[in-house]
């Protein structure tokens, strides 16, 4: 009898401990030893914060706060007529480097960022152009760009494509631009470009009025 | 019978034609001819028109399926070509247009001849139709689901459960032919039982065996506290990585861009995804459900193709899948940047991944195993530059160096 109790007993806690761990599924993390050593008080990014009423975690800076270095781009405002001034008039400010590492460094940052829409060449015909993802993303050839107005599409985006400033940096921005501007060119070739370049300092529209007069792509490429 | 058929056919044709005239004429005066090439139009359409136009709906700016009943040929024709001339021309229509459209600018496409518009216009006509012959049925690819096995099982239980029946049956039947007592399975079981539970050598065989599935199984769950690997939480939007980062091949860092900088590879906020949802608004494999959920959170208005002012935003709660210990301190930047270690070096095969899952079990055996293997890619890399020199003095100039030879080991590099 005694022996019968024991057997039983142990084939129910065998079975009950199958079923334990058989149900433990992917959808729980499962259990740790010692959480309070694995997770300490200290808060960690993108956990929920119990000092903020929606609890959180990441939070955005405080109002007015500003990067170490930070340029102000207010001057150029997100509109048509913010991107005629930063076309026609913004250069690369002073302290960005040009140099060829700059450059190298922004054809890995265009691949990382603007490729797979804009295509490796620059043509419009990135990878989600390809899968009809993405539709009519024009070339570089066929558009009157400046490094100020790459600077500012990138920052604020234009028609379809929205803003990457969260995502790369003043610096970086500048170095994708003079990237886009070496693929412009060898999309269109060295004669055309020229011509494009004093076509683009007669059409420069200072006037608040510029939407109006906007010579955005009357030239011929 | 026939004849009554063919004498309603030939009733009804009158109708059919008073009722496409009426049609027609219900379009207005525009109803014009458009006789281009729609495949060319749509290859044009596509690569000039579609980054801002669609069809059936308005995006950044109106939808073009009926635009050749609204104008006449000749004001399109005029206004795609250049329509900033256009306008200053004093056109009236022009510029209520470019107002409606908060005066966002078309751009003039001077390249396109006066045959290119037609193309286009005639695949604005065409390209419309729902039964169009060009619109190809896309099908879906059904997830294959893992076989569930359990119906399986269940079934082979009954069939031997029958087959177990079938035999007492059948022994019962020799036993009344032999004249014997016939006994009922519960019986038979019962007596087995008790024979059995008698012989120690059988007891102790049972304990044995017993007692080792139950060790072993207590050292598995054990081992396994504490351990997340395929750990595969349930997402509030049913984000797939295949398609982003596999079929799309959209690089990891483009929505992660803090790993090349950070301690963190970065959850992408909304505004990230909306960089390209703004556009597309339809996913591969569930359309517009879970797109939606991205527009619910930031306070999008996909008809109007703007941000809702005032618009109290919900952030998305993304479940973290990669719990690494606090006690232990591992930085991104340095594996993706300085390393120069493939993301899917330690997160697997991503691209593949409907559903993310943790791929690498994430112990300490696992980071030193790896420290102890991977070479450092010391050339041409700036971080390692001056250390190089030193190393190569040290282990000679061929001398594959290992992230233990540069202290990979050292306890306080991830724990302080």
């Amino acid at each position: 009898m005694l022996r019968k109790n024991f057997f039983a007993a142990l084939t129910l806690i065998a079975g009950g401990l199958l079923v334990v761990v058989s149900s433990c599924s992917e959808k729980s993390p499962g259990v740790e030893y010692m959480p309070d050593m694995y997770r300490g008080p200290a808060i960690e990014a993108y956990q929920p914060n119990g000092w903020f009423a929606d609890s959180l975690g990441a939070r955005k800076p405080v109002e007015g706060t500003i990067p170490r270095g930070f340029l102000s781009y207010d001057a150029y405002a997100n509109t048509t007529e913010g991107y005629e001034m930063a076309k026609a008039n913004m250069s690369m400010p002073a302290g960005f480097p040009k140099d060829s590492a700059a450059l190298a460094e922004g054809a890995k940052l265009y691949g990382i960022f603007c490729g797979h829409c804009h295509g490796e060449k620059g043509d419009g015909n990135g990878i989600l152009m390809k899968n009809e993802k993405f539709l009519g993303i024009p070339s570089y050839a066929d558009r009157e760009i400046t490094l100020g107005s790459i600077f500012h599409v990138v920052t604020y985006g234009k028609g379809v494509m929205g803003s990457h400033a969260s995502q790369v940096t003043p610096e970086e921005r500048w170095k994708i631009a003079q990237h886009v501007m070496k693929l412009r060119q060898e999309l269109v070739g060295g004669g055309s470009e020229e011509a494009a370049a004093n076509q683009d300092s007669t059409a420069a529209p200072n006037d608040s009025t510029a939407a109006s007069s906007n010579t955005n792509d009357n030239t011929q490429s | 019978m026939v004849s009554t058929m063919k004498n309603r056919f030939t009733a009804r044709v009158p109708h059919c034609i008073l009722t496409i005239i009426l049609v027609l004429s219900s379009f207005g005066s525009f109803a014009q001819d458009y006789s281009g090439d729609a495949a060319n139009g749509k290859s044009l359409f596509n690569s000039n028109c579609a980054s801002c136009h669609a069809l059936n709906k308005k995006m950044i700016g109106p939808a073009l399926g009926d635009v050749t009943e609204r104008r006449s040929k000749e004001w399109l024709v005029k206004w795609i070509i250049n329509n900033q001339e256009l306008r200053a021309s004093g056109d009236a229509e022009a510029k209520a247009i470019f107002e409606e459209y908060n005066g966002s600018v078309m751009p003039a496409f001077p390249n396109l001849s006066e045959t290119d518009v037609e193309d286009i216009l005639t695949y604005t006509i065409e390209g419309g139709k729902p039964d169009d012959g060009g619109g190809e049925t896309v099908s879906v690819a059904v997830e294959e689901k893992e076989a569930d096995n359990t119906v399986l099982l269940l079934v082979l239980a009954a069939v031997l459960a029958l087959l177990i029946m079938l035999l007492v049956r059948v022994k019962n039947v020799l036993k009344t032919v032999k004249g014997d007592p016939t006994s009922t399975l519960a019986e038979d079981a019962n007596v087995i039982t008790r024979t059995a539970l008698k012989n120690p050598k059988i007891v102790t065989l049972l304990t044995i065996f017993i007692a080792v599935i139950f060790f072993q199984q207590l050292y598995l769950a054990l081992m396994a506290v504490g351990i997340q690997q395929e750990y595969q939480p349930e997402q509030p939007i049913a984000f797939s990585h295949k398609i982003h980062a596999g079929e799309n091949a959209i690089d990891c860092n483009y929505c992660h861009y803090g790993a090349r900088k950070g301690k963190h590879s970065n959850i992408p906020s909304a505004g990230v995804c909306m960089n390209c949802h703004m556009y597309i608004q339809e996913g591969t494999n569930t359309g517009t459900e879970e797109i939606s959920k991205i527009y619910a959170a930031v306070g999008w208005d996909k008809e109007n193709s703007k941000y809702i002012e005032g618009y109290e935003q919900k952030p998305i709660k993304w479940v973290r899948i990669h719990n690494l210990p606090d006690l232990a301190y591992f930085n991104h930047s340095q594996h993706v940047t300085a390393g120069q270690i493939a993301c899917q070096t330690c997160h697997g095969p991503i691209q593949e991944m409907e559903e993310v899952y943790q791929y690498s079990p994430l112990t300490m055996g696992w980071c030193i195993n790896c420290h102890r293997e991977t070479q450092v890619q010391v050339e041409s890399n700036d971080y390692y530059s001056k250390m190089h020199e030193e190393l190569k003095e040290k282990y000679g100039d061929d001398a594959e160096i290992t992230v233990e030879m540069i202290g990979g080991l050292e306890c306080g590099k991830c724990h302080y």
